[in-house]
């Protein structure tokens, strides 16, 4: 443990970035096509990765995230950028998924995922180009597998703090936002998922 | 400050370990750290979990990718398909919104009749300036009635006087040459014929077109009439393609 774990999320020049950001807004509102497009594609891969780990299959990531930018465009009047685009581009993935993972949640009980079954939902596990060692990739997909799984076992809104976090990087204020809730909920939520993982995955 | 217990850093690792931890706790997390194995080996046990979690994050294959691709297009041609279907019924629940303004305020109300123009600058037809359209900032740029009296027909007038309501939407573009194209009733609370001679009438009316940086310019244009004196004071957006910032402008009431 080192200070250098105190990594938070590095931000560009807020003053310009809100500025742009707010020109971009504001031609999307106008209905400008174009600025409509750049917008998707300025935020569509952050949204279809956290739709992914939110309910973790590809087509239903997909889905969501369609629904998410439709949902977007038809509430930008009401953006006023009390947070970032990105933040806010959050929350509404977050309560896309959670109104959506009730009931995929029960489909998705009833049926025994496999290995292969796990992969080819959420694509393929990143290969840090150190081996083709055939059982190394094997044990690296197995691993993975677990995790999700246990990332999977999670209740809702401490698999989204955790997400959000490790793999997307947020700070607390950002999660809070994001999840509609307290700094101080973001926190104890993080401290009990990471607790159930540990456990979960047997990391000493 | 106090040396933190087992127990005090336990509770603070997860968040200390994001950088949250308040900075006046931070010394004496370290401290602590540096000196106990065990609270260290929960800190590394943290650390683990995150680099797994990482580790574990899928990547995306080319199909995903490819899927990804066509998000843009699908996401961005239904909004405008909304959009365009959206207009009308926009507009009408606009009036309904001012209806029930102007029903809070019946005791100011009066039979006098007051128009209500919201002018909307539609990229579409205005062809030859730029695709983004303009916002409609002030009253100067809306289009100005040349003969204000087609504006009240009798009928109109009568029709009010006889039922005791009167509400009506019109919708339609004053081109660049002044004169009005795409006349349609949004809504009326009364009967269409009175409606359609209006649309007659204003069909003769000439205008002088609204005008952005000295150049005519062909706006979108709804004409709300109700039975009242009552003129909304604040400028009120509604969303529309091609259009931005409108105003609810009482200005030209006859
Ligand atoms: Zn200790």
């Amino acid at each position: 443990m080192a200070e250098g774990l105190s990594v938070k999320p590095v931000s560009l020049d807020w003053a310009s970035v809100g500025e742009a950001e707010a020109e971009l807004v504001a031609r999307c509102r106008t209905g400008d096509e174009r600025a409509c497009t750049a917008l998707v594609e300025a935020h569509q891969r952050m949204v279809y990765q956290l739709a992914l780990h939110l309910l973790g299959e590809h087509n239903e990531a997909l889905d969501l995230s369609q629904e998410v930018f439709l949902r977007v465009f038809r509430t930008l009047h009401a953006f006023r950028g009390h947070a970032s685009l990105r933040t806010w581009i959050y929350r509404i993935v977050i309560n896309q998924a959670r109104n959506r993972q009730r009931w995929w949640r029960r489909r998705k009980q009833r049926e025994q995922v496999s290995l292969d079954d796990h992969l080819r939902r959420v694509g393929e596990v990143p290969d840090p180009g150190r081996s083709d060692d055939p059982e190394t990739v094997v044990e690296r997909k197995e691993v993975a597998a677990c995790v999700w799984g246990a990332l999977d076992r999670l209740p809702f809104d401490q698999r989204t703090a955790i997400v959000l976090r490790e793999i997307d990087g947020l700070s607390y204020e950002e999660i809070a936002y994001s999840l509609g809730v307290a700094v101080g909920t973001v926190k104890s939520r993080l401290a009990r998922a990471r607790q159930q993982l540990r456990e979960e995955l047997r990391v000493a | 400050m106090n040396a933190f217990t087992c127990a005090d850093v336990g509770a603070r690792l997860s968040a200390f370990r994001d950088g949250e931890t308040p900075v006046d706790e931070q010394r004496a997390m370290r401290a602590h750290l540096a000196s106990c194995s065990a609270c260290a080996a929960q800190a590394g046990a943290l650390e683990s979990v995150g680099t797994l979690l990482r580790a574990s994050a899928p990547v995306r294959t080319r199909e995903q990718d490819v899927d990804l691709a066509h998000l843009s297009v699908r996401v961005v041609s239904q909004i405008s398909a909304e959009r365009d279907m959206a207009w009308p019924a926009r507009v009408g629940r606009l009036f309904e919104d001012w209806h029930l303004v102007w029903a809070g305020l019946s005791g100011t109300t009066s039979a006098a009749l007051c128009l209500v123009l919201v002018a909307l600058l539609s990229a579409a037809v205005s062809p030859g300036t730029d695709r983004n359209p303009v916002a409609v900032r002030d009253a100067e740029m809306l289009p100005q009635v040349l003969s204000s009296s087609a504006f009240m027909p009798a009928a109109l007038v009568s029709a009010a006087t006889q039922t005791g309501e009167l509400e009506l939407a019109l919708s339609g573009v004053v081109t660049r040459e002044g004169r009005l194209a795409d006349a349609e009733l949004v809504k009326a609370s009364f009967s269409e014929d009175v409606a359609r001679l209006m649309i007659v009438q204003l069909a003769e009316t000439r205008f002088e077109p609204a005008s952005h940086n000295g150049s005519p310019v062909a706006v979108r244009v709804v004409w709300l009439f109700s039975r009242t004196t009552v003129r909304p004071a604040a400028p009120m957006n509604i969303d529309k393609p091609g259009a931005n910032h409108i105003h609810l402008t009482a200005d030209n009431a006859v």
